[in-house]
């Protein structure tokens, strides 16, 4: 017992104060890597060595560098996270379906009252080929208003699928990912946590729980298990993969059961699901009452020729919006006399009756006109986008505070390593310094003792 | 760990945050004063939107129907002018009868019986009128409204009545026929009686002549009832104008206090969010100055 174990325990003082060194650097090298969390070195007094006259203090031991992570700050920002990535999802397709509608001025509802004047128009002098031709614009205006409608929620529906089947393909990619860095964390056994790899696991299960909005459960011997509606994605080396059908806009496990996942693909999910098809229903309902009405009062009139006035448009029952379209290309054959044949040539009778289906109860199932019917859609898609759109800025607040409350703990302070940067230089210098003092007294025992009287 | 800890991301993604806050108020104050709207698209207010489309299919509405009053006005006018124009001429025929019922020289009456030739030809001309390419007291018809068929005269048009509507309910019928202001249908028409008025003055007979005279005040009821008429007719389309221009009006002031931005309030919102905007970039800048890093050597 002696100055030699006073020298090691300076040593393993240099030892400790270096690792604090290697990490306080470390952390700031990493001071701007968002998936980083600060690392600290646990440092232990070594076991002390009996002596006659008690035990002695031998130095310190590094044990372990750990990272500052926060398992419930993780779930928080995570659950935030799948609430905000389905939000954003659907605000994103809502604000598409929004602006096919064009309104308020260029949209349908102004394509309605041009009609309406039109055939007013019409009524004025039925023999001026001009209004006749006005006419057929108005009508092909507001039908192909209908079908750009149509169309543009086509291309919406098209789009959130691929966005649906691109997220799940990056949703399994990070699922392998999270597999094979279980298996890497569970094999480093020794030599305290691999930080480095837990924080790429943490990112990746950030990034899932965007999204697909999946729970994830940490097991005590420190593998990640990822789930989606009590089904397994993850668990532990093993994956199972989530297939998408784009026909159905269903996602399912790899046993086959349907999953309702949240996150981004849960938001392209509803969207596919639920507010499309309604809207679908509510403008094929409209179009259909539209054209139904406006057939029926033209076929109760007879053209200039004196024949009766057939159907103005066409369509495919179940896609009316999409397949409306004028059948009638020539001027004359626009049934604007109300009685007949003979025609009177100014007989305009029918032309007004067209022009007063603006106040007739066509639509709703007879509980609406034609231009409230439309208004009511717009309503509808403005109210679905709004409603959405403050849930999602209530949510990123959320997502921001739980954001930052994260970045508090796991975050490195650039201060802080400046103090633990000076406090571990100090350590080190005094470490060195006991060392040099242990040198010299030992210099004082090994050169100087028994050389009195030489 | 109880202390609050500062770090270089948290505070970094906080004022961000702040700063992004910050400029999506001015961005949206900006784009509502550049636009002079409040509501640019349904969602920003989707009851209002409902509103501010009712409001612009009615201002639409009413648009046309000035554009129907109008027409039907300058039907109203032409015929009104017509028929004032038939008034003096059958007032004249009404002179030559009493003339010619008073004794007069052969060349006279030939002369004054010319006359009325030509006053019936003016108010055939007049019944024929066209407005629009049609005939004004046709009905529907597009041809002549009176024609002489060998001797008899007879009316061409039909019983169409022009409508034009004036208000949303309102429907008025501004053409009136020849059947009614030339006496077709109170069975002898006023042609016919000038043609008797003619040969009657050319025969140099004085007793029909003299009868002319009760056919000529028959024939000047006719007209001046369907003068009535068309003036009832011009009255209410200028109500119908009026009731036009009050109802935009209205609508469009609705229109304004739903859809317009209030200026004054959007530029205060703007000032505040510059205010805002500016601090949160001061203070970035600040903040992220300071570090101990300053006061190591």
């Amino acid at each position: 017992m002696s100055g030699f174990v006073s020298l090691r325990s300076a040593l393993s003082g240099l030892y400790a104060a270096q690792a604090g060194l290697d990490t306080a650097s470390h952390n700031v090298a990493n001071a701007g890597n968002p998936a980083y969390t600060r690392q600290r070195v646990h440092t232990v007094s070594r076991a002390a060595a009996a002596t006659p006259y008690g035990s002695a203090g031998t130095g310190v031991d590094v044990v372990a560098i750990t990272r500052t992570r926060n398992a419930f700050l993780d779930g928080r920002l995570r659950s935030s996270l799948a609430g905000e990535g389905r939000l954003e999802t659907l605000v994103g397709l809502l604000d598409g379906v929004e602006a096919a509608l064009a309104e308020p001025n260029a949209g349908v509802t102004a394509a309605l009252s041009n009609l309406w004047a039109a055939f007013e128009d019409l009524a004025l002098d039925p023999t001026d080929p001009s209004a006749r031709l006005a006419v057929l614009a108005s009508l092909d205006s507001v039908a192909s208003r209908f079908r750009t409608i149509a169309g543009a929620w086509d291309a919406s529906a098209t789009y959130a699928a691929t966005q649906m089947s691109s997220s799940i393909a990056e949703v399994n990619g990070l699922l392998d990912e999270v597999a094979r860095l279980n298996t890497q964390i569970g094999s480093i056994s020794s030599g305290g946590p691999p930080n480095d790899l837990l924080d790429a696991r943490d990112r990746a299960l950030d990034r899932l729980a965007t999204l697909a909005g999946v729970t994830v459960t940490i097991t005590a011997d420190g593998a990640a298990r990822v789930s989606l509606d009590g089904l397994a994605l993850v668990h532990d080396a093993r994956t199972s993969h989530l297939s998408f059908d784009p026909s159905t806009g269903d996602v399912s496990h790899a046993s086959g059961a349907t999953v309702r996942p949240g996150g981004a693909i849960g938001g392209a999910h509803d969207f596919l699901t639920n507010e499309l098809p309604e809207l679908r229903t509510r403008l094929e309902a409209l179009v259909t009452e539209f054209a139904t009405a406006l057939n029926t009062q033209h076929a109760a009139g007879f053209t200039s020729a004196g024949a009766a006035g057939g159907a103005l448009f066409t369509f495919t029952p179940g896609a009316a919006a999409a397949t409306l379209a004028l059948t009638v290309t020539n001027p004359a054959d626009i049934a604007a006399a109300a009685s007949g044949p003979p025609v009177a040539d100014y007989d305009a009778g029918n032309a007004q009756a067209l022009a007063g289906l603006r106040n007739a109860l066509a639509a709703g199932g007879g509980s609406q006109t034609l231009e409230g019917a439309t208004r009511a859609v717009v309503t509808w898609v403005g109210q679905t986008l709004a409603t959405v759109d403050t849930a999602l800025a209530s949510q990123l607040t959320v997502t921001a505070a739980a954001q930052h409350a994260r970045n508090q703990a796991h975050g490195v302070g650039i201060d802080e390593e400046m103090v633990d940067l000076i406090t571990f230089q100090r350590a080190y210098e005094a470490a060195a310094r006991v060392m040099t003092t242990v040198d010299q007294a030992l210099d004082t025992l090994i050169n100087r003792t028994g050389v009195v009287g030489r | 760990m109880t202390t609050v800890r500062a770090t270089h991301l948290g505070s970094y993604f906080s004022q961000r945050h702040r700063i992004a806050d910050a400029a999506h108020v001015v961005s949206k104050a900006q784009t509502q004063i550049a636009s002079g709207k409040r509501i640019l698209r349904p969602a920003d207010d989707p009851s209002s939107m409902s509103r501010v489309l009712e409001l612009k299919a009615a201002l639409r509405m009413r648009q046309q129907e000035r554009r129907n009053a109008d027409d039907g006005q300058m039907w109203v006018n032409l015929a009104d002018s017509k028929l004032q124009g038939a008034v003096e001429q059958i007032q004249r025929a009404r002179e030559l009868a009493v003339r010619a019922g008073s004794t007069v020289g052969d060349t006279e009456r030939v002369a004054i019986a010319a006359e009325v030739a030509s006053v019936r030809d003016g108010l055939v001309a007049i019944a024929n009128t066209r407005h629009q390419g049609r005939g004004l007291f046709a009905g529907f018809a597009t041809g002549h409204a009176v024609q002489q068929t060998g001797t008899v005269w007879g009316y061409q048009g039909d019983t169409g009545r022009v409508e034009r509507r004036i208000g949303e309910s309102e429907v008025v019928a501004v053409n009136v026929s020849a059947d009614t202001v030339f006496g077709f249908a109170a069975g002898r028409d006023t042609f016919t009686m000038l043609d008797d008025l003619e040969a009657a003055i050319l025969a140099g007979d004085v007793t029909p002549v003299n009868a002319a005279l009760a056919d000529m005040d028959q024939a000047l009821k006719h007209v001046v009832t369907s003068l009535a008429a068309l003036g009832a007719t011009g009255n209410r389309i200028e109500l119908g104008v009026d009731r036009i221009q009050e109802s935009t009006g209205t609508l469009q002031s609705q229109l304004g206090t739903l859809e317009d931005v209030d200026l004054a309030e959007a530029i205060m919102h703007l000032q505040l969010g510059q205010t805002q905007y500016e601090a949160a970039l001061a203070a970035f800048s600040r903040t992220s100055q300071a570090s101990l890093l300053d006061f190591l050597r």
